[in-house]
């Protein structure tokens, strides 16, 4: 019996590292191909006409005076031959709406557009003739979900791309993500590199220096963003199998939105579950699409960088991965649903989803061990700690050396040296910790806790002077 | 032959260079170059050059944005401002001369076309 | 000694973690060392050639004036590579008379030797780098076009699309239009890359050679060209106006039955057929207008619209109650865009349906379907009363 659980145990956490491993290794193989002389295929700026669709920019705003203007600002600044930018008031309670108001003297008007996703009422919708393509609606407060789906309402547009408010984009990122829509047929979503900008310095508006950030979990997190949110994605990708897509920046074509009904309002992980949903509808009825990511960077976030705010955070995203499964746990093992179904939800379930609660359960029963008289089993300790702790270091490691053979965007070699320390430290307690909140967030999630909690931000206009 | 400041906000490294050869070899003009936007704004707010060259395509404010500042400012409403850019297509020219640019040379472009205009915007003074 | 299982895989975890460890740090130095040293060369290279070049292309008369900055440079790779991305980069500043003078030395032997050993190689690499540089040279002999031609085939997607680029520097436009139609059979062609041979296709037709004829419709009517290519071609006609393949397309779209499949084809015949002002297609299009696709009937609206003329627009006012809200909004667009009698033919509608309205208890609709009715009703005249608003304001979205 004790041989069962210590060999489950083993088994557990030498087939996540090595899933993990082979995302790393074949997202690297996967970008090296694709940038192999890229600029053979450059678009030139003489044949435009339909390749390009036209793209409507959700920023859904809820108490963002500090900051909505300079986003907003920056988003005019995009190079891209058509786009509009679609801010939604989500019923603010500070000055969000008077200011957007007052400094690009807008005046309130009407537009005409079908409400085919409910939402909560429309207080007005203001506009400038000025910058034609600059619509603000400000709206009863009803939460992210619907302020996207009032902003999907009235965009006009092929695409939506949904973001955070507080992105920060590059100003080509449309021109690079429109690559993948014209690509791949059919593409009805694609998310891209979301990367941390926490310790990046910022002259004149321009990124002039890209380091790791100065505090001790904004670098543990730089580090755990290229093993599972860069190359994890990409890796995913490269299997025709992805499942999320990042919430800083998302971009969709609207009527496949509109075709599965538009976010849904009462979810906590919102992002994810729409993809699903989408996986969902279009697996069922046998149409062709396309779910992709782009291996480029194209986004900018803050990371939060105080103990609270990144656990209220990940307790968040566990909560909404816990709901996204839930809702559409028949898809789980269910052929209609081919890969996704059967590998792709399965693989979340039982190593994202319920992987923490093992992997807790896991320690717990080493601590006991200790406690157990004449307990010999040193092999099985020492077995244990090679295939947690050492294995997941190499995985990491193996992560910060693919950013170095990939993109190289860290301008120093010590940002490297800082992230390879940072690897070892990340399997020795910060992964463990993590677990601890990720089963908080399942306790949470089967309690029905539907909070968003703070994250108390520095505003990257701390930055810029540095 | 004309004297004068001319000061051009442009970030691609063979077009200022280009420029400043043609401005040494044609002009006796002081040549300041800027390769950010914002920075090329600042000074050119706190000096006062007779001509402006600026590009579109800029790290830090866009020329259009530029241009649009310079044009609602009492100290250069009349200032001579040349656009120059890649983008080439009618809608960005029109804009730049509804911004009141005073002249728009699309790239790629000829050097004697080049001096040649400068030469007319500058006696019109 | 015999080490059991266990240690085995612990010490195999524990020598991957050293190695990768090591490698990093060997990698990461090593690389960047590198790079800072081929920055710096490359900064010290530019600084001596470029003012070489820009003197070179200020005083050169003849074309052996080109030798003289060539005998400058070595033979070796990078510096060869080196230079003509300056070159690369002078054409996008500077045309004309410059130009020309660029061009001596671009095509100058140096690199003609150094990249047709690259085109005969059987590296991929060495296939592309020759192909991207012959695009720019534009020089092209027989043998060569023998060689492009058989690299069209080729496995790797790039290698086959930069030989197509390069042959459509081909004087014989039977060889650039074969070129064509054999890249377009590839299931991995992009539609960036069809854009771009498309239009390098027509703009060295229309330079140097003679073009007999629309060859371009050989491709829409070769039966293995997939249609989102022939989709492709369409669009850039249009784009680009090509007023010489009116008919031709009239005549096309009358051959393209209506099914799902065939959907986008006509969509973008119909575009086509309004971009180029095709008033003989007017009967053709109408009849499409009652085709169960949205998108299809929207595109009539718009290319009726760009046909003109006032039949056309009634026919469109007539459209007004499709049951489509999309349908209707483009109609509504349309005709209060319309600088002429747009917004007459509104008032007469509204006219017509208030007339019906007061007249409604003696309808014979059933209740259900009146509602619907009036429903739409309401929506169409907000919707006039709301774009019209616009316009008068200049709120209106930048028409696609």
């Amino acid at each position: 019996m004790i041989q069962a659980i210590e060999w489950g145990i083993i088994t557990y956490f030498l087939s996540l590292n090595s899933v993990y491993l082979l995302l790393v290794i074949s997202s690297l193989i996967y970008i090296r191909q694709q940038m192999l002389l890229s600029d053979v295929v450059k678009p030139s700026s003489l044949f435009k006409s339909k390749v390009y669709k036209t793209i409507s920019i959700l920023v859904p705003a809820y108490n963002e005076a500090g900051n909505i203007i300079e986003s907003v600002e920056s988003l005019l600044r995009l190079e891209y031959p058509e786009y509009e930018i679609i801010v939604i008031n989500d019923g603010s309670s500070d000055e969000t709406i008077e200011r957007l108001k007052d400094h690009f003297k807008l005046t309130k008007t009407e537009l005409f557009y079908k409400q085919s996703i409910d939402h909560q009422p429309v207080r007005g919708i203001y506009k400038t003739a000025e910058i034609p393509n600059l619509t603000v609606i400000d709206k009863e407060n009803g939460g992210k979900s619907d302020a996207l789906n009032a902003g999907i309402n009235v965009s006009d547009y092929d695409l939506v791309c949904s973001i955070d408010a507080d992105s920060i984009l590059e100003q080509d990122v449309l021109k690079k993500l429109i690559q993948t829509f014209v690509r791949h047929k059919d593409t009805i979503a694609a998310g891209g590199i979301v990367r941390v900008i926490n310790g990046c310095k910022i002259v004149n508006r321009e990124i002039k220096e890209i380091h790791v950030p100065d505090g001790f979990l904004g670098r543990l997190q730089s580090v755990e963003y290229l093993r599972a949110f860069l190359f994890g994605r990409v890796g995913w990708d490269y299997l025709k199998s992805l499942l999320i897509i990042s919430g800083a920046f998302g971009i969709f074509d609207r009527k496949a939105i509109l075709e599965v009904g538009g976010y849904s309002v009462d979810s906590v992980g919102e992002d994810i579950e729409l993809i699903i949903r989408l996986h969902s509808h279009f697996l069922r009825s046998k149409k062709e699409y396309n779910i992709r990511f782009l291996p480029e960077p194209i986004c900018w976030t803050e990371v939060p960088v105080d103990y609270k705010s990144l656990k209220n955070q990940r307790n968040r995203w566990h909560r909404g991965l816990a709901d996204s499964l839930w809702r559409h746990k028949y898809m789980l093992f269910n052929p209609t649903y081919g890969r996704i179904g059967l590998l792709v939800m399965p693989f979340f379930l039982i190593f994202e989803l319920i992987g923490p609660i093992i992997i807790l359960l896991s320690y717990l029963y080493l601590g006991v061990l200790f406690f157990i008289p004449g307990y010999t089993s040193i092999s099985f300790i020492v077995l244990f700690f090679a295939v947690s702790v050492i294995y997941g270091m190499v995985v990491s490691l193996i992560s910060v050396l693919a950013e170095e053979i990939a993109y190289k965007t860290y301008s120093s070699t010590k940002d490297i040296l800082i992230l390879t320390a940072y690897s070892f430290i990340e399997n020795m307690g910060y992964r463990q910790i993590h677990s601890f909140w990720q089963v908080l967030g399942i306790i949470d999630f089967i309690k029905g806790n539907k909070s968003w909690g703070n994250m108390r931000r520095e505003g990257f206009k701390v930055n810029s002077t540095k | 032959m004309l004297k004068g400041n001319v000061v051009v906000i442009e970030d691609d490294e063979i077009t200022g260079i280009l420029i400043k050869r043609i401005f040494e070899r044609e002009f006796k003009f002081n040549f300041v170059l800027f390769r950010n936007g914002l920075e090329g704004l600042e000074y050119i707010q706190n000096n006062s050059p007779s001509l402006i060259i600026l590009d579109i395509m800029l790290p830090g404010k866009n020329g259009f944005e530029i241009l649009k500042e310079l044009r609602e400012s009492e100290a250069h409403k009349n200032t001579k401002i040349i656009l120059l850019s890649a983008k080439s297509n009618s809608s960005d020219i029109e804009r730049g001369f509804d911004l009141s640019a005073d002249e728009y040379i699309t790239k790629p472009f000829q050097q004697q076309e080049f001096v040649v205009r400068i030469r007319k915007l500058m006696r019109a003074s | 000694m015999y080490l059991s299982l266990t240690y085995q895989t612990v010490l195999l975890l524990l020598m991957l973690l050293l190695t990768t460890f090591l490698y990093l740090l060997v990698y990461t130095f090593w690389t960047r060392a590198k790079k800072k040293y081929w920055s710096r060369y490359k900064v010290k290279f530019r600084a001596m050639f470029m003012p070489l070049i820009l003197d070179y292309i200020e005083t050169a008369n003849r074309q052996s004036d080109a030798d003289d900055v060539i005998k400058k440079l070595t033979r070796r790779n990078e510096d060869i590579v080196l230079f003509l991305e300056i070159l690369d980069e002078i054409t996008e500043i500077l045309n004309g008379d410059d130009r020309k003078k660029l061009n001596w030395l671009i095509k100058h032997a140096l690199f003609d030797r150094f990249y047709r050993k690259k085109l005969y190689s059987n590296s991929v690499n060495a296939q592309l780098l020759a192909c991207v540089y012959y695009s720019k040279s534009g020089y092209l002999n027989r043998k060569m076009t023998v060689r492009l031609i058989s690299l069209i085939s080729s496995r790797n997607t790039k290698v086959a699309y930069a030989s197509a680029k390069v042959l459509q520097n081909s004087t014989n436009e039977y060889i650039r239009l074969n070129t064509l139609k054999s890249f377009f059979k590839r299931p991995d062609a992009s539609s960036m890359m069809i854009g771009e041979l498309l239009h390098l296709f027509h703009q060295n037709a229309d330079k140097i050679y003679q073009m007999s004829g629309i060859l371009l419709k050989q491709l829409l009517l070769q039966k293995d060209i997939p249609k989102d290519r022939k989709q492709l071609v369409i669009d850039y006609i249009a784009y680009h106006n090509l007023y010489e393949y009116s008919l031709f397309l009239r005549n096309y779209l009358q051959t393209v039955l209506y099914r799902f499949e065939n959907k986008s084809l006509i969509v973008s015949l119909i575009n086509a057929l309004g971009e180029l002002r095709v008033k003989e297609a007017g009967t053709l299009i109408r009849s499409y207008s009652t085709i169960q696709n949205a998108e299809i009937r929207i595109c009539c609206v718009e290319a009726l619209n760009q046909l003109g003329g006032s039949d056309n627009l009634s026919f469109i006012t007539g459209m007004l109650l499709d049951i489509e809200f999309d349908v209707r909004k483009r109609i509504i667009q349309t005709l209060v865009q319309d600088p002429d009698n747009g917004h007459l033919l509104l008032e007469k509608f509204m006219l017509t349906y208030l007339k019906f309205v007061s007249k409604v208890w003696t309808s014979e609709l059933p209740p259900n379907d009146m509602l619907v009715f009036i429903n739409k009703l309401r929506s169409i005249t907000t919707g006039i009363r709301i774009t019209s608003a616009n316009k008068a304001l200049h709120f209106n979205p930048v028409q696609k």
